[in-house]
């Protein structure tokens, strides 16, 4: 079969979208191995685990070895060879076309569940029907030849056949639907009673279906139903590896959309994100997928501030390969952000002499202290102070990034993600807030909100250096309450209202207030009566 | 809303304050107005004296009335108390955090 899976499967790597990195030389290094393995390849016992093992013994190189261990080509040549293993064993078993057909179908139909390939089986056998044909042709050719025929008289025969008109081998045995269906359907029902194969055999010199069997095996060297299988299963394939990478970005970017619009929205409305800019709709695209960890949409992002697929690729492989315990997703630019908060935390702090900004021995801060995290005057869970000053040297380090060339800033996204590194971040991310809980103002708890925001906290950065501190600081309010305070308000409102509480203090009714239950010093009379 | 804290006892938790514990069920929730400075560990609660304080790192402090009975009730099976921040301003709640509580 020249090449038949071999090509197949150079077609099927090529042809997912996560391996146009393969380079020219791979791609001939890998054509090379295939080509020369393509006995081994074409085997009827080859699996997934043996291509495995093949590739795994192989002198390729390592990018190829790996390309090829990749989990999405893994589960797709799997898939492929699987389905190619059990067309192979269809072919040489089956004891008719119309056996092979249905089987071919039932397999695809088996395939298709499994993976939800959205090609059709109906669709996927019309790719093959031609082929089907010939091979009805070539049986019948054969047949002819059987009986004494001469080609044209076969071919005659075989014309007949098709037009539904019965023929002298075939007489009242086959009906007009078996022809439609193939030479050999009725076969085994000549007489008024099925027919054992082997009574067939004896009763008539028309194939047998194991002579049918053997035609099909025979044939395998121009085999074309088979290449012709192989041909069609990449593509089937590819839509599989598709739906899995199409998966990936999906969920991806139901995430990124999430943040992207609550971004767009909050800063539109301070006026700093104009939605007919292109640039910066590019780069908060950049930025929500970072944050919501879709590699598929970062690499998109990054096309669209005009990085090429190739180099966003090559930035997400570099990164993978040096990071291999981390995924592309949320850590890059968030950390990055992070670190660099870290950091001009700590020299701010080194600047202003913030040493001990305790307020004395008593814990709970009054009115100099009356500040919220809304208005920005308040020591914060995630200082405002982070994003204050300290950004406005990173943000103009950032801007200044940001105006070099496209190429340079490429070259230094790279160089920083490649210094990435998630748990260091996290770790050192942790370290600081501890070292500095006091000066922080900040418990165990709050620093456990740290934790969890971080990554928010980037997009505010982030958002910082794009739109400016108060953006930033908007953004960063809403991260607050995205790290779970809103769920414990949704909680509260839902049992306020379909419960009774019991209420002690000298706030007047805190919570109806922050549910806007209750007008400003205007107690609920039923509520009150519900109170212990 | 202007409250007189000063008629809460010295060093309370009242007399700095503003400050709400609901009960329902089985769950304590405290709403409070400011940032707290230092460290909350934990809350300590003894029925016996439905006294409550508030364990901050420097030291305890006492929350400054008696408990009431339907909280006491609560109080005496939850293991945390969930603690938001209210912006009086906006009136929003901006932060959340949840504490031990500690029967003593």
């Amino acid at each position: 079969m020249a090449g038949g899976l071999s090509d197949g499967l150079i077609s099927l790597l090529k042809g997912a979208d996560a391996f146009k990195s393969l380079s020219d030389e791979a791609t001939q290094e890998l054509s090379t191995f295939l080509s020369s393995n393509s006995a081994r390849l074409n085997s009827i016992d080859i699996t997934s685990e043996t291509f495995e093992k093949l590739v795994q013994s192989s002198k390729l190189s390592s990018d190829v070895k790996a390309l090829l261990s990749n989990d999405l080509t893994r589960h797709a040549l799997g898939a492929t060879l699987d389905f190619t293993k059990q067309t192979n064993q269809i072919i040489n078993t089956a004891r008719s076309t119309d056996e092979v057909e249905r089987l071919i179908r039932s397999s695809y139909e088996e395939l298709a569940q499994r993976n939800r390939l959205d090609v059709s089986a109906d669709d996927y056998m019309k790719s093959l029907e031609g082929v089907f044909a010939q091979r009805r042709e070539d049986i019948a050719k054969l047949q002819a030849s059987q009986a004494g025929m001469t080609e044209d008289q076969a071919r005659n025969l075989y014309a007949r056949i098709q037009s539904g008109e019965k023929t002298p081998g075939a007489q009242n045995a086959v009906t007009n639907d078996d022809t439609k269906k193939g030479l050999f359907s009725g076969i085994s029902r000549i007489g008024s009673r099925p027919l054992t194969t082997r009574r067939a055999i004896a009763y008539t010199s028309l194939p047998t279906a194991a002579t049918i069997g053997a035609v099909w095996a025979n044939n395998q060297t121009d085999g074309a139903l088979l290449n012709k299988v192989v041909e069609y299963t990449p593509k089937v394939i590819k839509s599989l590896v598709d739906d899995l990478v199409g998966a990936l970005e999906w969920w991806g970017n139901e995430k990124a959309k999430t943040v992207f619009n609550f971004a767009a929205n909050q800063l539109g409305e301070h006026g700093h994100f104009d939605p007919n800019n292109e640039d910066q709709v590019k780069l908060l695209h950049l930025l929500s997928h970072a944050v919501a960890g879709s590699p598929v949409g970062t690499v998109k992002a990054l096309a669209e501030i005009e990085t090429s697929d190739q180099e966003a690729i090559n930035i997400v492989k570099q990164v993978r390969a040096e990071n291999p315990d981390i995924s592309i997703a949320n850590p890059e630019l968030a950390i990055l952000a992070w670190q660099r908060l870290v950091e001009n935390e700590q020299q701010l702090r080194l600047e202003a002499g913030q040493a001990d900004n305790t307020a004395g021995a008593n814990p709970i801060s009054t009115a100099d202290r009356q500040g919220s995290i809304a208005d920005g005057t308040e020591s914060s869970p995630i200082t405002p102070s982070i994003l204050g000053g300290t950004t406005a040297a990173m943000a103009s380090n950032l801007k200044e990034q940001a105006q070099r060339t496209t190429q340079d800033f490429n070259t230094r996204l790279l160089q920083q993600i490649n210094d990435l590194d998630f748990n260091k971040g996290i770790s050192n991310a942790f370290n600081f807030v501890d070292e500095n809980k006091e000066n922080l103002g900040l418990n165990s708890f709050q620093r456990g909100f740290i934790s969890i925001a971080s990554g928010i906290a980037a997009i505010a950065s982030g958002l910082s250096w794009l739109f400016g501190e108060e953006a930033a600081q908007s953004v960063q309010r809403w991260a607050l309450k995205m790290t779970g305070v809103e769920q414990k308000v949704a909680q509260l409102q839902d049992d306020l209202e379909n419960g009774t509480f019991a209420r002690q203090g000298n706030g007047g009714g805190l919570l109806e207030r922050a549910l806007g239950i209750l007008p400003d010093n205007e107690p609920d009379p039923d509520l009150e009566h519900a109170i212990g | 809303m202007d409250q007189d804290l000063s008629q809460y006892p010295e060093g309370s938790v009242l007399s700095q304050i503003l400050i709400d514990m609901y009960a329902h069920e089985e769950k304590i929730t405290i709403l409070y107005d400011r940032t707290l400075t230092q460290e909350l560990l934990e809350l300590e609660y003894n029925p016996k004296k439905a006294e409550l304080y508030f364990n901050f790192t420097p030291g305890r402090v006492p929350f400054g009335e008696k408990i009431q009975q339907d909280i006491a009730r609560v109080l005496k099976k939850v293991k945390t108390a969930t603690l938001l921040q209210i912006d009086m301003n906006e009136n929003e709640i901006v932060f959340g955090m949840e504490v031990p509580v500690k029967l003593i």
